[in-house]
């Protein structure tokens, strides 16, 4: 199941001590680099995990953004005959820039940081990010247990009564 | 489905598809405001000027913590107009269940049986099929004159026999039924598949 690299599928399990090395890998990065924050997502727009100052508190719309935005570019990039995407987004703001590439096929790692930050200090690191991710996820760890082991029936009901809760149904 | 057991999350995403003015954002929109804050997001819309979806909406739900884990609802729209055919297949990929929101309008059964063929084929470009894959129907505007009757649209749109719920998404009514719905297809699918 942990083919993270390189091929799409549908389920993804990450185990904790693959996640813990992912962190360590996205704080050496923001450490390095005097970013505000990194933040390591999957190309559906799932939020795996970030690092750095919190003034992003929407970590799930950034993701969903930074997700549809890589995929659209990937898909200009087609469009005008590069057919191994483009290496990496940048945008340009007042005060903060952004820095968006992805690991392997399925993950992406966004980088916000100052104006004051080189960008290409922020993108040598980033190159040398990415491949420690890809390392990491390529050897990843079996995650210690399978979905089967909640998603039963039980849990079913117990997220029906949730949601009629929620939903005041 | 994105499982981080560090966190002990489960994400599941789910995506309003349908004809263009079909009511795929207002259904998003009513959720929005209905659910207690705590449990979800910011609803994040990308229109263009007209106010017309052109990317696509976004908003995460959340429940309680079930059996440990923490169940997590990733909710997207498409955007309907046939020219945003590229733009469907991205935000699709890793789709694990889908809502098909139709326009109950008699003339608008063209526009839906064409979307629903669009979804099939990016469907199958993922390797699944209407047939095997968690969907289900809303038939909204039912407050509308010139409307299809229930029967007919079952006959023309609920050829697999998935649930169909008739919704007024602008009063809400259905909105949260669909949801329901369609997070239990989700989860009893994937129970089957795992």
């Amino acid at each position: 199941m942990l083919q993270l690299a390189e091929k799409s599928t549908q389920e993804f399990m990450l185990s904790t001590e693959t996640f813990n090395q992912v962190n360590e890998i996205l704080r050496d990065l923001v450490t390095s680099t005097r970013s505000d924050f990194a933040l390591f997502c999957d190309a559906n727009g799932n939020p795996i995990t970030h690092h750095g100052k919190q003034h992003v508190v929407n970590l799930s719309g950034l993701s969903a953004l930074a997700a549809g935005n890589f995929a659209a570019t990937w898909e200009m990039a087609r469009v005008i005959g590069e057919k191994e995407g483009f290496k990496f987004i940048f945008q340009e703001g007042e005060r903060r820039n952004l820095y968006l590439c992805n690991v392997g096929f399925n993950f992406l790692l966004a980088i916000i940081f100052d104006k004051a930050v080189a960008l290409g200090l922020v993108r040598i690191f980033a190159n040398k990010t990415v491949e420690n991710l890809k390392q990491v996820l390529d050897k990843a760890a079996q995650a210690e247990k399978k979905a089967s082991d909640f998603l039963d029936a039980e849990f079913g009901l117990l997220l029906g009564k949730e949601l009629d809760k929620s939903f005041n149904l | 489905m994105f499982v981080n057991w560090a966190l002990q999350e489960v994400n599941l995403k789910i995506v309003y598809y349908g004809p263009g003015l079909g009511g795929k954002t207002t259904n998003l929109e009513y959720i929005y405001h209905k659910i207690d804050p705590s449990l979800r997001g910011d609803l994040i819309t990308l229109k263009t000027r007209e106010e017309r979806t052109l990317y696509f909406d976004f908003l995460q739900l959340e429940v309680g913590r079930i059996k440990g884990m923490k169940p997590k609802f990733n909710l997207y729209t498409i955007p309907g107009q046939v020219y945003y055919a590229y733009s469907r297949k991205i935000i699709l990929r890793g789709v694990d269940g889908i809502v098909f929101v139709a326009d109950s309008q008699a003339d608008r059964m063209t526009e839906n049986l064409d979307s629903l063929m669009d979804l099939e084929q990016n469907l199958i470009g993922d390797g699944h099929t209407l047939e095997n894959f968690p969907w289900i129907l809303q038939y909204n505007k039912r407050d509308l004159p010139r409307i299809i009757p229930v029967s007919e649209m079952n006959a023309k749109l609920n050829f697999h026999g998935v649930p169909a719920i008739e919704a007024v998404a602008v009063r809400g009514i259905g909105v949260l039924e669909t949801l329901k719905t369609a997070i239990h297809g989700v989860v009893g699918h994937v129970q089957k598949v795992i």
